[in-house]
C-alpha cells in the first residue's frame, strides 16, 4: 500500500486550496429559478449517475439568481464529491463553463495543480480505500452524510508528482472515452428523433410523393395510414417484486423499476434492485424479452419510457409492478417506432394528462389501450424500422462499451492504489 | 448553379507517383505493418532519394569547375549549402544503401545503416536536426531492400517540383489509408488550392497555426511560382505551428523536398490555443489554415490574459465548450492592417448562437469578413462533413467595406468515386475568377485555362462582370447580414436557382449539424481507443 495523508494535511501543505459545498440556506434556488438555456449549471447528486458526473441533463439556473448566492461556486478543474444522500460519487467540473453552482449535496476541492493533480485526487476518491472511509463515516448518522469537517479527517494515498501524472493519464483515457460515448449517444438520439419527426409528424417520409393526405380523428394523415388506439396494436404486461422490498437480495435477478426507466442505453447499475431467483422463476408476466419497450406507469415520473434490446442492460431480468412492458403485435408498428413514439414529448404529455384525469394515480391498462396512435402502411413501417435500426443499435453498443470501460477503469483503480502495479512515470 | 464534372477514368498513362505508391503499398500489405507505422519511414526514404538527387547534381557541377589551384570543393558541405542543397556524407548516399547487403555488413544491419544515414544528414545539415525518421532498424531487411529498389527507380533528373509531388501523393494516400486520424495532417489538395487561389498570397509573411504536414505552404509557394513569370517563391516567409511532433517533422521534410524554408514550431507541450511561438498578433500578411473542428476541453482560464483589443482573442471567449471561435479569432488577430486569411471551418460556426454569435457580430462589424464559401460533403478523405471556407480581409477597400460575397458550391464538384469528390482545375479557376470579378480584379486564367474562361463567359456574359446568380453567388450588405441574425451561412443568402427543388432545409440543417458533431466525436473516440489499447498492452506486459 502507498503511504497516506489526511485531507486536512493537504490543506495545510497548500496542495488543496479550498473545500466548500453549496449550502445556500434560505436562499436555496427553487424550480422557478431554473431556465432551459444559457443558465449556470446547478449540480445535484442526481447528476452523478453510476457514481460519475454527467452534465448532459444538468439543471440550469438563471444567471442573476446564481450570482446572488454566496457559496458553492465551483470552477472548471475542481474535483467534486457528493457527501449527502448519495455518498462518494465524484467528478471534475469540465472546461467550457465560467463556473457551476453546487447544491448542499456536493463538495468541491480546488487543488494547486503544481502540487496535487485534480485528476489524481479524483482517482484517489474513487479508490475502494477512500470509499470505505466514507461508508464508515456515513453509517454513523441516520441519513447518509459526511460533513466537510469529517471529510478533512479522511486520508488519501500520497504519490510523487510523476506517479500522480501517470495514474491520471491512465485513468482519464477511460473517463474521456466514457464521456465521449455519452455525447455520441446524445447525438444519435437527436438524429433518430429528427428522422422520426420528419416521417411521422411532418409526413415527409420515404416515397411521400405518391400518397394523398386525408383527414382523421387525429388530424390529417396520409391516405394509407390508420388512426387507431394503442390497444389495437400492442400487448402490455407488468411484473412484480416480493412484499417488503427486494433491494437486499444481491444474488437474485435484476428487477427494473422507476429508477431505471430513463431511455434507451441509460441504466444506473448502482441503484439496481433484485428479486430472488425462485421468485423470478415463478413470475408469469413481467419477464423482459428482447426488444420490449417499457413505460413507467405510475408515480412521479409517469410517462417515461425505455427500450430493452441486445442484452442491455441485462440478459435476464424482469420489471416490477410500476412498469408496463409493451410488445407490438402489428406489422405496421415495429418496436423501434413504438419506442420513438413513446419518447415524443406530445405522447408523454398525453399520458400525463390522462393520469391527471384518473381517479387513481397512474395509468391503468384501459387508459393505456385507449391512447391514440397513428400507424403507417406496412411498407413505410418496415422501411422506417431498418432506417433507424443502426442508430438504435449503435446507442446500445455504446452503452455496453461504457459499462466495460467502467469496469476496466474500476479494477485498474484498485490495482493502481494497491501498489501492486508498477506505474512508470509519464 | 450545377456543374458536375465527369469522373475521370484511370488514365492509361500511370503516373510515376501512382506506380511508386502501388509498389510500396503492396510491400506493406505483405509486411503486416499498419499504414501508420509505415508512413513516416517511407516518406523518409523518398526524402533520402530527393536529397541524393540534388546532391549528385551539385557534386557533378562542382567536379566540372574544380581547378588545380584551389582543389576540388566536392567534399565541402558549404559548397552545397550556398546553393540550398543538402550535403550528404558518403554513408548517407542512396546508391550505397541500395547496394548494401541484405544480411548486413560488419555486424551492422541495413536498417541500422539507414538510421546512420539519417543521422549523418542531420549532422551535416543542422536545419534538419531531429526531423528525419530513425526507426529503420526495427524493419525487416528484405522489405527495406525492396523499398530502396523501388525508390531508386525515381529518375534523378526530375524537373521542377516532381519530388514534392511524389511526397504529396504519398501523404495523401497515407491520409486516406489511416482513416479518421488521417484528416488531421492532410487537407485535400483541391480545398487548399481553392483557398490559395482566392487568397492570392503573392508576397509576405504566411502563418498556419495548425499546419499539419504543411500543405498550405506548399500550395502557396506553387501559386506564386505559377502566377509569377519569374517563379521566385522566396518572397514568402513561412511560419507554422503543429501540435503533434511527428506531424511537424513530416511538415519540415515536406518543405525541404519542395525546396522551401520556413519556421515550423512543433512538439513538446506546444499548443496554438495557449502558445504563440511566432508572436503572431498583427504581424502576418496571410493566414491559411484547416484547424480541427469543434474541439472541446480547452482550458479557458489559461486564455484570459489573451482577451481584449490587440490581443489574440480580441472579441472575447465563447461560452460553449467549443474551440471554433477561438481559432477564428486566432486567425483574425494574426493579420496586420491589410492582412488576409482563408480557412476551413465547421458549418455550425456560421450560424452558432449566443456568445458565439456575439463574437461573429463583432467580426462582421469590424468589416473584415470578405468571402464565405459553402462546400458540399465528401470533399475530405475521411469524413463526409460539408464545410465552409472563410475569407477575411482587414484591408478591404472602401467600395467593398460593407459587403460580403457569399458563394454556394454545394452543386459544383467532380465525383472521384462513390464517397469522394473534388474540384477540377477548371472549376477552381472559375470559382477563383468569380471572386476576382467581385473584387474588380483582372481575370487570371493561369489556373483553369480555357474551360474556366468559357464557363465564366457563359455565366457572367461575354465581357464577364460580377452579378448575383440565384443558387450560386450573392453579395450581401452588413445590414442584410444583421437582418439574418448575423448568420454567415451562404445558403441563407444565395437562394435557390430557378427550377431547383426546394428541400427541407430545416431537417437538412438539423441533421447535418448532428452528423457533424457525431463525426467529430467518433474521430476523438478512435484516438482514445488507441491510447487505451496502448496503455492496456503496457500494463499487461509481464
Amino acid at each position: 500500500m502507498m503511504d497516506t495523508i489526511s485531507i486536512a494535511d493537504l490543506v495545510r501543505e497548500g496542495a488543496i486550496l479550498d473545500i466548500q459545498d453549496g449550502n445556500h440556506g434560505e436562499k436555496h434556488p427553487t424550480a422557478a429559478d431554473y431556465v432551459d438555456s444559457d443558465g449556470v449549471p446547478f449540480l445535484m447528486a442526481r447528476d452523478f449517475p453510476n457514481g460519475s458526473l454527467d452534465v448532459s441533463n444538468v439543471t440550469l439556473l438563471r444567471r442573476d439568481v446564481a450570482s446572488k448566492l454566496r457559496v458553492g461556486f465551483a470552477k472548471p478543474g475542481d474535483v467534486l464529491l457528493t457527501h449527502k444522500g448519495t455518498i462518494g460519487a465524484t467528478g471534475i467540473v469540465p472546461n467550457g463553463f465560467d463556473y457551476v453552482m453546487l447544491t448542499p449535496q456536493v463538495t468541491y476541492y480546488r487543488t494547486d495543480p503544481r502540487k496535487l493533480l485534480n485528476v489524481y485526487l479524483r482517482c484517489a476518491f474513487r479508490a475502494p480505500a477512500f470509499q470505505q472511509q466514507l461508508a464508515a463515516f456515513s453509517a454513523q448518522s441516520t441519513r447518509p452524510f459526511v460533513s466537510i469537517s469529517a471529510q478533512r479527517s479522511l486520508v488519501v494515498p500520497v504519490a510523487p508528482y510523476s506517479t500522480q501524472r501517470r495514474i491520471a493519464t491512465l485513468v482519464s483515457s477511460y473517463d474521456d472515452l466514457i464521456a465521449n460515448g455519452e455525447q455520441r449517444i446524445r447525438v444519435l438520439e437527436g438524429m433518430v428523433r429528427t428522422i422520426y419527426r420528419e416521417w411521422f409528424v411532418l409526413f415527409r417520409y420515404f416515397g411521400r410523393q405518391k400518397v394523398q393526405v386525408v383527414s382523421s380523428p387525429t388530424g390529417p394523415i396520409p391516405k394509407t395510414w390508420t388512426a387507431t388506439t394503442l390497444g389495437a396494436v400492442v400487448e402490455a404486461e407488468t411484473g412484480k417484486r416480493p412484499k417488503g422490498g427486494a433491494s437486499s437480495v444481491e444474488d437474485g435477478v435484476p428487477s427494473v423499476g422507476a429508477e431505471n426507466v430513463n431511455g434507451l442505453g441509460r441504466h444506473d447499475y448502482a441503484v439496481e434492485k433484485y428479486v430472488p431467483r425462485a421468485f423470478f422463476e415463478q413470475m408469469r408476466s413481467g419477464v423482459v424479452r428482447d426488444r420490449d419497450v417499457a413505460l413507467y406507469k405510475d408515480g412521479a415520473y409517469i410517462g417515461r419510457s425505455t427500450y430493452f434490446r441486445d442484452g442491455f442492460p441485462h440478459q435476464t431480468f424482469a420489471v416490477n409492478e410500476h412498469v408496463f412492458l409493451l410488445r407490438t403485435v402489428s406489422r405496421r408498428l415495429g418496436p423501434n417506432m413504438l419506442y420513438l413514439w413513446l419518447q415524443q414529448p406530445e405522447t408523454v404529455q398525453t399520458i400525463r394528462s390522462k393520469n391527471a384525469n384518473a381517479a387513481q394515480p397512474g395509468i391503468n391498462r384501459t387508459i393505456l389501450n385507449g391512447l391514440p396512435i397513428t400507424i403507417p402502411s406496412e411498407d413505410v413501417a418496415v422501411r422506417f424500422e431498418s432506417l433507424v435500426e443502426p442508430f438504435l443499435a449503435a446507442i446500445v453498443t455504446l452503452a455496453k462499451q461504457r459499462e466495460l470501460l467502467r469496469r476496466a477503469r474500476d479494477i485498474l483503480l484498485v490495482r493502481l492504489f494497491s501498489g501492486r502495479l508498477r506505474v512508470g512515470t509519464a | 448553379m450545377r456543374w458536375i464534372a465527369p469522373t475521370e477514368k484511370d488514365l492509361a498513362t500511370e503516373t510515376l507517383e501512382k506506380r511508386l505508391w502501388t509498389a510500396a503499398d503492396e510491400l506493406r500489405a505483405n509486411s503486416g505493418l499498419t499504414s501508420a507505422q509505415y508512413g513516416q519511414p517511407i516518406l523518409g526514404l523518398i526524402f533520402l532519394r530527393f536529397a541524393d538527387a540534388k546532391f549528385a547534381a551539385r557534386r557533378a557541377a562542382l567536379d566540372k569547375v574544380a581547378t588545380g589551384r584551389r582543389g576540388s570543393r566536392v567534399d565541402e558541405p558549404t559548397a552545397y549549402h550556398e546553393k540550398g542543397v543538402l550535403y550528404l556524407a558518403p554513408a548517407a548516399r542512396f546508391d550505397g544503401l541500395r547496394d548494401y547487403p541484405e544480411g548486413g555488413k560488419n555486424g551492422k544491419s541495413l536498417g541500422q545503416a539507414i538510421d546512420d544515414a539519417m543521422r549523418a544528414i542531420e549532422e551535416a545539415n543542422p536545419q534538419l536536426s531531429g526531423v528525419l525518421p530513425k526507426a529503420y532498424s526495427g524493419f525487416n531487411a528484405r522489405l527495406l531492400k525492396e523499398l530502396l529498389k523501388i525508390f531508386s527507380t525515381i529518375p534523378v533528373d526530375l524537373e521542377g517540383d516532381s519530388f514534392g509531388k511524389i511526397y504529396e501523393y504519398f501523404l495523401a494516400e497515407f491520409a486516406m489509408a489511416e482513416g479518421q486520424g488521417g484528416g488531421e495532417f492532410y487537407t485535400p489538395l483541391s480545398i487548399v488550392r481553392l483557398l490559395v487561389e482566392i487568397l492570392e498570397p503573392f508576397k509576405g509573411r504566411v502563418l498556419d497555426p495548425a499546419c499539419g504536414s504543411g500543405g498550405m505552404f506548399v500550395q502557396s509557394a506553387r501559386f506564386v511560382a505559377e502566377h509569377r513569370k519569374n517563379g521566385a517563391t522566396d518572397e514568402l516567409s513561412i511560419h507554422g505551428v503543429e501540435k503533434v511532433d511527428s506531424t511537424g517533422r513530416l511538415c519540415r521534410m515536406n518543405l525541404a523536398v519542395h525546396g522551401l524554408e520556413g519556421t515550423i514550431r512543433h512538439g513538446g507541450e506546444l499548443n496554438s490555443y495557449y502558445d504563440d511561438p511566432h508572436n503572431a498578433v498583427g504581424s502576418f500578411d496571410f493566414v491559411l489554415a484547416n484547424p480541427p473542428f469543434n474541439v472541446n476541453n480547452v482550458d479557458k482560464d489559461r486564455l484570459k490574459d489573451a482577451v481584449g483589443p490587440s490581443r489574440r482573442f480580441p472579441f472575447g471567449l465563447p461560452r460553449p465548450d467549443n474551440a471554433n471561435y477561438l481559432w477564428i479569432q486566432l486567425f483574425y488577430s494574426a493579420l496586420d492592417a491589410s492582412g488576409r486569411a482563408g480557412f476551413v471551418m465547421a458549418n455550425s460556426a456560421s450560424d452558432a448562437r449566443n456568445s458565439e454569435q456575439e463574437i461573429r457580430k463583432q467580426l462582421i462589424e469590424s468589416r473584415a469578413v470578405d468571402v464565405m464559401v459553402s462546400v458540399g460533403s465528401n470533399m475530405f478523405y475521411t469524413v463526409t462533413l460539408p464545410v465552409t471556407l472563410w475569407f477575411l480581409d482587414r484591408g478591404k477597400p472602401k467600395e467593398r467595406r460593407d459587403k460580403v460575397l457569399f458563394l454556394d458550391l454545394r452543386n459544383i464538384y467532380r465525383q472521384i468515386d462513390r464517397a469522394h469528390r473534388d474540384w477540377t482545375e477548371a472549376q477552381i479557376g472559375f470559382i477563383a475568377n468569380v471572386v476576382r470579378l467581385y473584387r474588380g480584379e483582372q481575370v487570371d486564367l493561369t489556373f483553369g485555362g480555357a474551360e474556366a474562361d468559357a464557363k465564366l463567359r457563359d455565366v457572367f456574359g461575354k465581357n464577364p462582370k460580377y452579378a448575383d446568380v440565384a443558387g450560386f453567388c450573392k453579395v450581401a450588405s452588413v445590414k442584410e447580414i444583421e437582418a439574418q441574425g448575423w448568420s454567415l451561412n451562404p445558403g441563407r443568402y444565395v437562394g435557390v436557382a430557378p427550377g431547383e427543388e426546394v428541400t427541407d432545409e430545416d431537417f437538412k440543417a438539423q441533421f447535418e449539424a448532428l452528423n457533424e458533431e457525431l463525426e467529430t466525436l467518433t474521430a476523438e473516440a478512435r484516438k482514445l481507443e488507441e491510447t487505451i489499447a496502448k496503455n492496456a498492452a503496457e500494463i499487461l506486459q509481464p
